[in-house]
């Protein structure tokens, strides 16, 4: 368990800020405590200071996991990529949401892209490429995706056309349990 | 006779009163104390109920008790071993240890075994040693040394001739070939000892000599530079970064160093260096700084130099600028007022007085004579020029007006 280096939470916000942009301020200095990012075993996680400090004393071979897992490193460090683990702390900080019907709820959770016909809203004004929460139409948070269409050309667009595309869902802690930790 | 049996009671009575008081020497255990007098050390394995410890009072004087009966037992064994006085300070000689201790450190792991070791249980090659020392020699008609400066000496003498084979160059020294057979020979073994070595020790080897820097192979002059940037007394520490130098952990000196921070546990010093790595992400590529300006500035300067100076030594003159013209040539002219100093640069004063001479004519019209000055400059360094002029020109034989010009000394 170490703390990142300067190289590695660049690129680890850069990710986070597509979803929720300048907002990752509020992650790093919160007013109800001290949290700190975490890598261990190319695994960013997302822990309060006091907890850190508990997992800091365990021997590393046998540390598994502690605090919230974020994301994971690829090997080189290069990229980092968001686990769904992270979805409770981003979503209320999202800056583009897509809600999708509750008959198409299902379709999303096991994986599939979000379509034209499953779209209900969209954040105005949400470009191209932009990182998005995906909710359902009682505002629960059910995955990460990235914008396949801006807000704009959605309107325009047919109903087999994709939407989002999938990044991570809340069905996931179901079909992948061990590869959330 | 009453007063007697008196005392004697009283001593009695003193005596059963102090045996009271003071516990006995004698201590009895259902199960008899383990006494190692070795290690100074009495083990007590006797029942011990357990519940006492529960009572706050009670505990520590049982605790104390049973201490006391051990050490008591011990000092009492002690009493019983052999005596002896050194520097006249008695001295109780405690025997052996008898309790077995683990072991400190784990088994030793065997060595492994060396390449030749290996080879030589594959092929079943058993050990020369114990040969004699001396062999027999039939020449010599005497038992000779197998090896050493004698034997070398005396296979010297041996030698006195040498065959030139028929494949060989007549001229070519047999003797020195030898000698220099039997040197490549030493280093060669030399060289696989230290490799030997390397690889028991798992340590890297040197290169073998001098890396050489005259080939095209890139990657043999990244190597060659790798070294010699570390070839420095402080070991690399202090070489500036090469342009375009991409650190090498275990190569470069402090690569990768930057990836292990420390394990801080200053949250707050962490977070605040988040938020500074946070607002260079948004920073936009191209700054309008000063100091990028000054650098492009700079570079572009840099650039129109190297074009100058290519053009200067390209053949065309017209390129070039016209005929080249040395500086003191033009310093002379000036000086001199066109009399001396190259051609060309004789003909370019002579131009610039021309069309200062009409300008000053035209200014002269314009403002009214004070036009032609010009303004006087601060540095008084400045206005002095490198060479002196003589005041009083002289003249040689054909009546040419010649200024001697020498140069200032600073």
């Amino acid at each position: 368990m170490r703390p990142l280096s300067d190289t590695e939470t660049k690129v680890m916000f850069k990710k986070i800020m597509k979803y929720i942009g300048e907002r990752v301020k509020l992650l790093i200095k919160r007013p109800d405590g001290n949290y700190c990012f975490r890598i261990h075993n190319n695994r960013v996680f997302y822990v309060s200071e006091k907890h850190m400090k508990l997992a800091a004393t365990m021997p590393k071979d046998m540390l598994v996991s502690f605090g919230v897992i974020f994301g994971k490193f690829t090997k080189t460090k290069k990229l980092f990529f968001l686990h769904i683990t992270a979805l409770d702390y981003l979503a209320p900080y999202a800056q583009s949401k897509v809600w999708i019907k509750e008959s198409s709820e299902q379709h999303f959770l096991y994986a599939n892209h979000v379509m034209k016909s499953d779209l209900a809203r969209i954040t105005d004004g949400t470009p191209r490429n932009a990182g998005v929460i995906i909710c359902n139409s009682k505002d629960v948070p059910l995955g990460f995706g990235v914008a396949a269409k801006s807000a704009l050309e959605c309107r325009h667009a047919g109903p087999v056309a994709i939407v989002a595309f999938h990044q991570a869902d809340l069905g996931e802690y179901i079909r992948d349990e061990d590869k959330i930790i | 006779m009453m007063e007697e049996v008196d005392g004697t009671l009283r001593v009695q009575q003193i005596i059963a009163q102090a045996d009271r008081e003071l516990k006995s020497t004698q201590v009895d255990k259902d199960i008899p104390l383990e006494t190692d007098p070795g290690n100074l050390s009495v083990v007590d394995i006797n029942y011990f109920d357990e519940s006492c410890m529960r009572n706050v009072e009670e505990r520590e004087d049982i605790l104390a008790s049973i201490g006391r009966d051990s050490v008591q037992q011990l000092i009492s064994h002690m009493y019983s071993l052999q005596r002896t006085t050194i520097d006249n300070q008695p001295f109780i000689i405690v025997p052996n240890s008898v309790t077995k201790l683990p072991r400190e450190k784990p088994i030793p792991k065997p060595k492994p075994l060396t390449r030749w070791e290996k080879f030589a249980l594959e092929k079943g090659i058993k050990s020369k040693k114990g040969r004699d020392f001396k062999v027999w020699d039939d020449v010599a008609q005497e038992f000779v040394p197998r090896y050493g400066k004698l034997r070398v000496q005396l296979d010297k003498e041996k030698n006195w001739v040498m065959e030139v084979p028929d494949n060989a160059d007549p001229y070519e020294d047999q003797f020195a070939k030898a000698a220099e057979a039997k040197k490549e020979r030493i280093a060669k073994n030399e060289f696989q000892r230290l490799r030997n070595l390397a690889r028991a020790k798992k340590t890297g080897m040197p290169g073998v000599g001098v890396l050489r820097t005259d080939t095209h192979d890139t990657n043999e002059l990244k190597k060659a530079m790798h070294y010699s940037l570390a070839s420095t007394a402080s070991l690399g520490k202090f070489q500036p970064a090469l342009r375009g130098e991409v650190p090498v952990k275990g190569f470069t000196y402090n690569a990768g160093k930057s990836v292990d921070k420390p394990f801080t546990g200053d949250v707050r010093a962490e977070s605040s260096n988040a938020m500074k790595i946070l607002g260079r992400i948004n920073r936009p590529e191209l700054s309008n700084d000063q100091d990028v300006i000054k650098k492009m500035e700079k570079k572009i300067l840099d650039e129109e130099i190297e074009e100058r100076r290519a053009l200067k030594l390209s053949g065309r003159r017209s390129k070039r600028g016209g005929r080249l013209v040395s500086k003191s040539g033009a310093a002379l002219a000036s000086l001199t007022e066109g009399q001396m100093g190259d051609r060309t640069s004789r003909k370019r004063y002579l131009e610039k007085q021309r069309q200062q001479a009409e300008e000053a004519k035209t200014k002269g019209k314009k403002s009214g004579g004070k036009g032609g000055k010009t303004p006087k400059t601060g540095n008084k360094r400045k206005d002095k020029s490198l060479f002196i002029v003589s005041k009083k020109p002289m003249r040689t034989a054909s009546g040419r007006i010649k200024n001697v010009v020498k140069k200032r000394q600073r």
